[in-house]
């Protein structure tokens, strides 16, 4: 498997924020709502940072130029944090940038879903290890949406899915065998 | 149709407005036609012409004319005269006669410098004439449809049979509706945009609004308007503002129209940095924008509701406030005190309505404030006072937000105002009788019922989502519900193609999206709520959405 592209905060300044779009404008702020999250020390915080993001470099669905090179930052700060909040926004706005169209708008957004998921498909064993193993039902319940959104092999998941327990927690139960059977 | 302070001031007089034929004695005058007209004046010379069988002698002169200020790129002096400037003042056939003289190269560089340099002169009928000069000769049947549809939308017919400019579009089959489209300029098409809602009442609307859509999409901006879009993202509002104010109002409107809602609301939230004397047009630009009621911005329009806080600005504490607040994009603080008791004749009142200037908040405010010219207001300020009367509980000092009781007693105010709203009559006065039976569209539901009932829609709607493929599912993002409060229809909304759930709601109820009130929307995935993104903050008012709903910034 593919070692994870991500890039680490201190590197934030190697891209020209300003000339990227969000639905908003320029992603000018983007930057700083990176480290506002990484930061985040609350579910509070965490809340306030990701709605930095979310309805900016994705919006409802739909995903704007700065999602790319945000993408690798976000992996990271998955890749990073602790189980928790920050990982599971982190999840969240990876599950909205995959599941993400391009501004029918902006004929610049074409083909920025054939860009972005093979960066987001790089984490692919955290993912993984992470639907298997974390103690978090609601983590492993994002791991296992990622995966089904990513997915671009439906047997290599179906044999992924049968092989994980679910434990005791419900949903993630009924979820889980709602995926084997769409896989 | 454009709003009367956006008209080009080339365009001004009736028969240039509408497009009519020049006269001949308006012909941009030529060597030694100029001599003879400052000599025996136009009238004389034009008979001179004509019986000097010079005419053709004339027509070669204005091809030469245009053909040498076109290699010369010289679009809009008047001395020596520019292609524009030429052009311009010839009759359609004239016109047409003169394009067809010239090259196809000369014919292509006017038109890839018409959006640049012809500001100054009638854009949409020079971009008629040129379209035309490149179809052949004998194809009458297509001119008679393009002049017709340029009429149409000049004259602000867009939908009434038989020659409505939507009319014109439906009955057309595809390859013609698409030259015709071709023949209608960037102002002509933002028209038809702008009265979207007409098209969407017709058979065949929809695929027209995305023909006409799409035929916008292809013409991007001059280059003064991505220079001014750089000063925008730059930041750099006073130069903006200078360089803005430069511009020809249709000008100023056009570029206002082809901006996003982050860069207009860049504009509303700086407008303090325009010239003092600009402000008040620039908030009547945005207002028209952003609401999209280019027609329906008299300030008596504005305040169906407005606030009303008895102790706001009160120098003596046993006094109440003289001042109400209502608004759209800006916010309007009114001394309701400045409105008289007085009234005025049928046809003062309805000239001070027609002579209306850009006020405070952007909005159309008539020279005399008094009960003919402000009838709504006026009425506001009666309940006030009436508040002040019942006032009982003074250390309760709460902020009142009342909506005004349209005041039907005044019938010559409220026909000027549905005309200048351009409603129907009948349905406004309909609506002002209901409302003071109190069974009117705004007492339709109060807005927790609204609220509910929207819910209620959301809820349905993500119920349903459970239901969907993974991938239906993986496509909806947010779900929102929402109401129609004049019409009491319900629906519910959710993301698509770059579109907002809010959008799609407003979409699927018509009608007046300001009348539309939201639930919380949400994300069906994760249950959570989705707060209102910066551009429905920008067409939404606040109080369209529930108390608690969250409203993020960057």
């Amino acid at each position: 498997m593919d070692a994870p592209i991500r890039k680490s905060l201190h590197e934030l300044d190697e891209v020209d924020w300003g000339s990227l779009r969000t639905a908003h404008g320029t992603a000018d702020h983007v930057p700083d709502a990176l480290k506002a999250l990484a930061r985040a020390d609350d579910p509070e915080a965490v809340r306030e940072a990701y709605w930095r993001l979310d309805n900016y470099i994705v919006l409802q669905g739909t995903i704007y130029p700065s999602v790319l090179p945000a993408v690798p930052y976000i992996l990271d700060l998955l890749l990073s944090a602790p189980p928790g909040p920050r990982r599971i926004a982190a999840y969240d706005l990876l599950i909205e940038i995959a599941r993400g169209v391009p501004d029918p708008a902006d004929p610049t957004a074409a083909g920025l879903p054939e860009r972005v998921r093979p960066l987001i498909a790089s984490g692919r064993a955290a993912y993984e290890h992470d639907l298997r193993d974390a103690a978090d039902p609601a983590l492993r319940r994002r791991a296992l949406d990622l995966l089904t959104t990513i997915s671009d092999d439906p047997e290599g998941l179906r044999a992924l899915l049968d092989d994980v327990d679910p434990g005791p927690d419900e949903q993630l139960g009924r979820e889980l065998e709602r995926a084997r059977a769409e896989a | 149709m454009h709003n009367r302070l956006d008209a080009p001031s080339r365009v001004r007089t009736a028969d240039e407005r509408f497009g009519a034929p020049a006269r001949e004695a308006d012909v941009a005058p030529l060597g030694w036609v100029l001599t003879l007209q400052q000599a025996a004046g136009n009238r004389a010379v034009a008979g001179l012409l004509q019986r000097n069988g010079r005419r053709g002698a004339v027509a070669d002169e204005r091809v030469d004319a245009v053909g040498k200020a076109v290699d010369g790129n010289n679009w809009d002096k008047a001395s020596p005269p520019g292609a524009f400037y030429l052009l311009n003042g010839l009759s359609m056939d004239d016109m047409i006669r003169v394009l067809r003289a010239l090259t196809p190269d000369q014919r292509k560089k006017l038109s890839a410098n018409l959006d640049e340099h012809g500001g100054a002169f009638d854009r949409s009928r020079l971009q008629l004439g040129l379209v035309n000069a490149g179809t052949p000769a004998g194809d009458t049947a297509f001119r008679e449809r393009s002049e017709a549809l340029h009429w149409a939308v000049r004259s602000g017919n867009f939908s009434a049979p038989p020659d409505g400019a939507f009319r014109i579009l439906t009955s057309a089959t595809v390859p013609e509706r698409t030259r015709l489209l071709a023949a209608m300029n960037r102002d002509s098409l933002d028209e038809l945009i702008a009265h979207k809602s007409e098209a969407m009442t017709l058979a065949g609307g929809d695929a027209v609004m995305n023909a006409v859509e799409g035929a916008r999409a292809k013409v991007g901006p001059t280059t003064n308007e991505r220079h001014l879009h750089d000063l925008l993202e730059g930041r750099a509002y006073a130069q903006f503002f200078a360089e803005f104010g430069g511009l020809a109002e249709f000008d100023k409107l056009r570029f206002m129209r082809g901006i996003d809602l982050v860069d207009l609301s860049r504009i509303r939230d700086h407008v303090g940095e325009a010239p003092a004397q600009d402000q008040d047009k620039i908030r009547n630009l945005v207002q028209s924008v952003a609401s999209g009621a280019s027609e329906g911005l008299y300030v008596d329009g504005f305040a169906r509701q407005y606030t009303w806080q008895p102790k706001y600005r009160v120098d003596n504490p046993k006094d109440y406030s003289r001042y109400i607040r209502f608004g759209d994009q800006f916010d309007v603080e009114l001394d309701i005190n400045t409105i008289g008791d007085d009234q005025m004749g049928e046809a003062e009142a309805e000239q001070q309505f027609r002579d209306a200037k850009p006020g405070p908040g952007g909005l159309l405010w008539p020279a005399a404030r008094n009960r003919s010219t402000l009838p709504t207001l006026w009425q506001a300020k009666q309940d006030v006072r009436k508040q002040m009367e019942v006032q009982l509980f003074p250390e309760v000092l709460v902020q009142y937000i009342m909506d005004v009781i349209l005041p039907i007693a005044h019938g010559a105010a409220m026909r000027s105002l549905a005309a200048l709203r351009r409603a129907s009559l009948s349905g406004r006065w309909m609506k002002g009788s209901l409302v003071v039976k109190g069974q009117g569209a705004t007492a339709l539901m109060t807005d927790a019922e609204a609220f509910t009932k929207a819910r209620a829609q959301r809820n349905t709607s993500i119920a349903e989502w459970e239901n969907l493929s993974k991938a239906e599912r993986d496509k909806i993002a947010t779900v929102t519900g929402g109401v129609n409060t004049e019409t009491g229809q319900a629906t519910s909304g959710y993301n698509t193609g770059g579109k907002c759930a809010e959008d799609m709601v407003v979409d699927k109820l018509g009608g007046d999206p300001s009348k539309v009130k939201f639930s919380e929307a949400v994300r069906p995935r994760t249950g959570e709520q989705v707060p209102v993104c910066e551009r429905c903050q920008l067409k939404y008012k606040p109080d369209q959405f529930p108390e608690g709903v969250i409203f993020k910034g960057k």
